[in-house]
């Protein structure tokens, strides 16, 4: 496939808007420049059950293509739905084609477990994305699409019913049932995994028939879709067995063929998979903690691709003619909180000191780069509930006379980190420190290793913290309600107007009210300089030629079942 | 011979024991927890209170300990708290990438220290003699995480001879474990050098030339044989600095061992997989130089067990 | 080679460790000579303190301020400020000759106090277990088993991280995993010393232990301290490395040559420098001070003094 078609590709992939339909899209694109493009709709409607009906498998393709924004939500990795020209082959156009090759992907960072509900169910996200299948998915646009669950409604604000596929069936033949939907949430109360705290709310789960799951919660949950996108699901009757998770089987696309924690992953396409066989036969991930080391794999073709890359090591890739690079905004932003319980930042104008001693354009230009740009509010632009803020320009004097007007005495701070916090994170601490103490500002660099960073991050000991954080769930709610209310307690400010706003948000399920209330909450926590937010990353996902209809995703989680490998 | 080696058996208890004890207090020392570390920071006080009582780490530590020792005793070493396996499994899949490693790097030690300290003691004191010793200091004298990246970049990415990293077939194993085998063949070949030196200054050697026999053949039968005692010797007590070393090389290479399994499972501060990591690394040192003295007494009769 | 004294761990120490044993008690007649040997390799290890201490006032580092627009230039920039980069610039502008000259300090630092603190608490255990022997040396030799047993690596790994990132907490990781050497050597020289006729017969005449302890056995154990203090400074500089590349070194504002190695090293194919120029430099002195203890030892052991 020639360049300029990949482009195409990745163009009509965003349009269109389905994280996994890159396959129809190709088709598309072959089709025809000239396809009608479906617009998104609005965010608002995606959670409005009323658009969601039109998506089942059986929508007539030629809808998806040039129906009106409304019924834009095409059914997620189900090919046939939004292929224009042949609807009539149907029921998956990908599995007129046989799965060929492989695809070596090295990740970024390590995956410890397969159990996607367990301790590592975020880092592990990426495998559970392959291996199983979410309710719902959460496209480019942000807009949630049907997966698992073929529509949803939201009878009152307390309750959501999801309707499931009846033709899902797990790796081993067994067929996936509502059953396994609430064996998968039990699994995750029980198991108290970092996902636990997203379903807090929820109270009981009821099962009708083998398709209906109803969810009542204590209190309404505005993120209910957010949340369901992070949830693959595990078969009930097997979850529990001992070394399940050493080779599940799930529903997804790809099948587990071995598993090491430390050498890495093999998985098979899934040629009965619901949703249309992946066009790939063989997906490995292997891990390679060095980055020279995998950059090298990168360069000598040992794997076909990556992502987190440096921003150093960027030129290098776009030298070599047989790479090239996809860059896309994420959810994650780096951040520097300031404890508000401890003086000198108990003062608001210390804090709003600190961000204007610092030039961030000029740390975007050195050290970010091409991974990142500023930073303008308490959340990454791509998040439902952002709102631009007015920047704290670069301005010494400035900090320098609200530094004299709080009477900071001038003792040291000190900024805690871990290596493992963010990309480039010690060079970013290094020049932080540099520029605030060109501003007086004393500040000690306390690097610390990750387990005892969390203990001190937790127990706010400390005055200055350093790192990312990644909006999971691409909802504000994620980041604003889990981190910045009272009793939350994590930077030791507290403000009951934001609790109020944030609560309310949480608990809304009127779309267009919540991101009315983010764009308060956003305000208040930048204004009263909370922390700063100096920058929003970008993602840049560098894999070789031969690879193409790949689609990124902000939340760095990419599925792999549109991707073909070329000799 | 038999009692000798109870009595080391018995040793070998003690070490494990005391081993297993400095292990459990430590990890439980270090500052950082466990519970809170699955959890995740957005999770509330109570659920991660409720996972440590899930985990038993909610108990006192004598209590945790005494219920260890006898999980021990019955040869469970627990359930990794992150893994979704038993300790004893995730330790026992790693260790044979581990050996391999090591023992490759042993053989290249020996393959190239033997020659060199041989040559240089036979030409003591000469421009090849101080060459050697040079050299092999050198091996010692790198990093061996700067080492092994440049071999990466060198070998790799310039010359595109070997893979970058990963487990596969033998040419995944040259990079690594030379890298590994370097420092080794520092420490051998100097060893091998004053070993041959000692035996060429020996009496006997001196009356089998003295008997005309040939230069090499006195070589081979007096001199090498006698200096096996000393290089086993040494490789066994090489055998934790090995396994040290791994840890580093096996980070560099994505290495799939003991090493790199230990050095996650201590920053998830996943004590189980810790202690089976060290219980199981303490025993094959155990292991490997209760062999090397065995050994003894088939490379040199004089030496007798009581 | 001995018959063995049991224990877990095999006793016919190499010749590496045996042999300064040995040449203690063979010591007295050949003082003259080491000097002579020894001295001219000491120069570059003389010359690296000399750059430790002066370099620093001559060229200053300053750990706080960054440049991050004069980030990653190669060895012979001239920069911004006009300023030369005779070794390059790091990944936030600052100066690598600087920063060389700046952790030779805290690698010396390290390298002897470590070894000190090994070697001090190593001797006097390894010395109060071979002359006391009983259950004295039973506890001891056997606290020595399982430290020799318990992968050093990992030991360090789990001090470090309950000490923190400082030179200090660097200094008693290291020396806690270095300390059995010490304390074997010290303890077989001791056996061996306190068997001796001059010894026994000063025993026969009324010394006391303490005086046996300072006027025989201590002298004995000083040409093996030398010699074991100098292969061990080499490998513990490097083990530093290999601390702070598992991000366990020392902090950030007074970095180690190990540190600046490590932290350079996802640089190394774009700018090498940065990692390579510490490492050179790291390199050489460990290969100084191995050089030099060669020659001490051969110096020392006159089995081993074979005319260089």
């Amino acid at each position: 496939m020639s360049d300029q078609h990949d482009r195409t590709v990745r163009r009509r992939t965003f349009v269109i808007g389905a994280g996994g339909a890159a396959l129809a899209a190709i088709l598309a694109a072959c089709g025809g420049e000239t396809a009608p493009t479906a617009t998104p709709a609005a965010s608002s409607n995606a959670t409005k059950p009323a658009a969601t009906t039109g998506a089942a498998a059986s929508a007539p393709a030629a809808v998806a293509a040039t129906a009106p924004p409304t019924a834009a939500p095409a059914a997620p990795q189900a090919a046939p739905t939004t292929a224009p020209t042949t609807a009539a082959a149907a029921p998956t156009v990908a599995a007129a084609k046989v799965p060929t090759g492989t695809l070596k992907v090295a990740l970024p960072n390590r995956v410890v477990s397969l159990d996607p509900t367990g301790p590592a169910a975020l880092e592990g996200l990426v495998y559970g994305r392959q291996i199983f299948d979410t309710l719902v998915v959460r496209d480019a646009s942000g807009q949630f699409k049907p997966s698992l669950a073929t529509k949803w409604d939201n009878p009152d604000p307390n309750t959501w019913v999801f309707t499931l596929r009846s033709d899902v069936k797990f790796h081993d033949g067994t067929a996936l049932t509502s059953a396994d939907v609430k064996g998968t949430l039990d699994r995750v109360a029980r198991l108290k995994g970092p996902v636990a705290p997203l379903w807090a709310s929820l109270d009981t789960i009821e099962t009708p028939d083998a398709t209906t799951v109803r969810m009542k919660f204590k209190t309404p949950l505005g993120t209910a879709l957010a949340n369901a996108s992070l949830l693959p699901i595990v078969p009930a009757a097997s979850m529990d067995k001992d070394g399940y998770f050493n080779k599940p089987a799930g529903s997804g696309p790809f099948k587990v063929v071995s598993y090491k924690a430390d050498a890495g992953l093999t998985l098979e396409a899934n040629a009965q998979y619901w949703g249309g066989a992946p066009a790939i036969q063989t997906l490995q991930f292997v891990d390679i903690p060095e980055v020279v080391a995998r950059m090298t794999a990168l360069d000598t073709g040992e794997i076909d691709m990556t992502w987190g890359i440096p921003p150093d090591q960027l030129p290098t890739v776009k030298k070599n003619s047989n790479l090239k690079i996809d860059s896309i905004p994420t959810y994650t932003y780096y951040f520097i909180w300031m404890n508000a319980k401890r003086a000198p930042f108990t003062d608001k104008r210390v804090r709003q000191a600190m961000a204007y001693a610092v030039d961030v354009d000029a740390m975007v230009k050195d050290l970010i780069g091409s991974i990142g740009k500023r930073g303008t509010a308490p959340i990454a632009s791509t998040v439902f509930g952002y709102t631009a803020q007015t920047p704290y320009t670069y301005d010494v004097a400035k900090a320098k006379q609200l530094l004299k007007d709080a009477g900071y005495a001038g003792q040291e701070l000190n900024l805690i980190w871990t290596q493992s916090g963010g990309p480039q994170i010690r060079e970013i601490s290094q020049a932080l420190i540099s520029y605030w103490a060109a501003a007086g500002i004393k500040v000690k660099s306390g690097e610390s290793e990750r387990a005892q960073w969390l203990d001190d991050l937790l127990k706010l000991n400390w005055d200055l913290d350093l790192q990312t954080n990644v909006t999971s769930s691409g909802d504000a709610d994620y980041t604003l309600r889990r981190l910045y209310t009272t009793a939350a307690n994590r930077t030791g400010y507290g403000n009951p107007d934001l609790d109020k706003i944030l609560n309310d948000a949480a608990e809304s399920v009127d779309q267009k009210k919540r991101a009315d209330l983010y764009a308060q909450a956003n305000k208040i926590i930048w204004d009263d300089a909370v922390g700063m937010f100096p920058f929003e990353l970008l993602e840049n996902y560098a894999y070789n030629k031969k690879v193409s209809g790949f689609v990124p995703t902000p939340d760095s989680v990419p599925i792999f079942t549109s991707v073909t490998v070329g000799k | 011979m038999g009692a000798y080696i109870l009595r080391r058996l018995l040793y070998a208890i003690f070490v494990l024991w005391g081993a297993l004890t400095v292990v459990f207090v430590v990890v439980r020392v270090v500052p950082g927890d466990p519970a809170q570390l699955i959890a995740g920071s957005q999770a509330t006080a109570q659920d991660v209170q409720a996972l440590r009582v899930r985990l038993g780490l909610d108990q006192p530590l004598p209590v945790q300990y005494i219920r260890y020792l006898g999980q021990v005793a019955r040869l469970d070493l627990g359930e990794s708290l992150r893994l979704n396996q038993s300790a004893i499994g995730a330790v026992g899949e790693r260790v044979g990438a581990t050996a391999i490693l090591a023992l490759t790097a042993i053989v290249i030690g020996m393959l190239l220290s033997f020659p060199l300290g041989i040559v240089a003691a036979l030409r003591r004191g000469s421009a090849v003699d101080s060459m050697v010793s040079v050299l092999s200091l050198l091996g010692q004298s790198v990093p061996n995480f700067w080492l092994g990246l440049m071999f990466i970049l060198i070998f790799a990415r310039q010359l595109r001879w070997l893979p970058s990293a990963g487990i596969g077939g033998i040419n995944h194993l040259v990079l690594p474990a030379c890298t590994l085998a370097l420092p080794l063949v520092g420490i051998l070949t100097r060893l091998i050098r004053t070993g041959m030196l000692d035996v060429l200054n020996e009496e006997y050697i001196r009356t089998a030339q003295a008997k005309g026999l040939a230069h090499r053949t006195v070589l081979v039968r007096h001199a090498l044989r006698n200096m096996l005692i000393p290089v086993v010797t040494v490789i066994g007590l090489q055998t934790g600095q090995l396994l040290g070393g791994a840890v580093i090389v096996e980070t560099v290479f994505g290495w799939p061992g003991v090493g790199r399994l230990l050095v996650t499972a201590i920053s998830n501060r996943d004590y189980p997989i810790i202690q089976a990591g060290v219980l199981c690394i303490t025993a094959s040192f155990i292991l490997i130089n209760l062999l090397v003295d065995i050994s003894y007494s088939y490379l040199d009769p004089r030496i007798r067990y009581a | 080679m001995n018959s063995q004294p049991p224990g877990v761990v095999s006793s016919p120490v190499a010749a590496d460790v045996v042999s300064p044993v040995a040449a203690a008690q063979r010591r007295a007649p050949r003082a003259r000579g080491i000097g002579r040997q020894v001295v001219p390799w000491a120069v570059p290890l003389v010359v690296y303190a000399l750059i430790a201490l002066i370099g620093p006032f001559v060229i200053s580092y300053d750990p706080v301020t960054v440049k991050t627009s004069q980030r990653l230039k190669p060895p012979g920039t001239t920069l911004a400020d006009g300023a030369y980069a005779w070794l390059g610039t790091d990944q936030v502008g600052r100066d690598v000759l600087a920063q060389v000259v700046r952790g030779a300090r805290v690698s010396l630092v390290i390298g002897l106090c470590a070894v000190l603190v090994a070697g001090i608490i190593g001797t006097v255990l390894g010395i109060v277990a071979g002359y006391f022997s009983g259950a004295l040396d039973t506890v001891i030799m056997r606290l020595a088993d399982i430290q020799l047993a318990f992968p050093s690596i990992l030991l360090a790994i789990l001090i470090a991280a309950v000490l923190g990132p400082s030179i200090g907490n660097v200094i008693i990781t290291l020396a806690f995993t270095r300390w059995v050497v010490f304390a074997r050597v010290a303890r077989a020289a001791t056996l061996t010393t306190k068997e001796r006729e001059f010894v026994t017969a000063s025993r026969a005449t009324g010394a006391t232990d303490g005086r046996i302890l300072v006027r025989h056995i201590t002298p004995s154990i000083v040409a093996p301290f030398l010699v074991i203090a100098t292969v061990e400074m080499g490998l513990v500089i490097i083990a530093e490395a290999s601390l702070s590349f598992l991000g366990l070194g020392t902090s950030a504002s007074l970095p180690s040559w190990g540190l600046v190695i490590a932290n350079g090293r996802d640089y190394l194919n774009t700018a090498w420098w940065i990692s390579t120029m510490p490492g050179i430099a790291l390199s050489l002195v460990v290969l100084g001070v191995g050089v030099f203890g060669d020659r001490l030892r051969d110096a020392l052991d006159p089995r081993l003094a074979y005319k260089r």
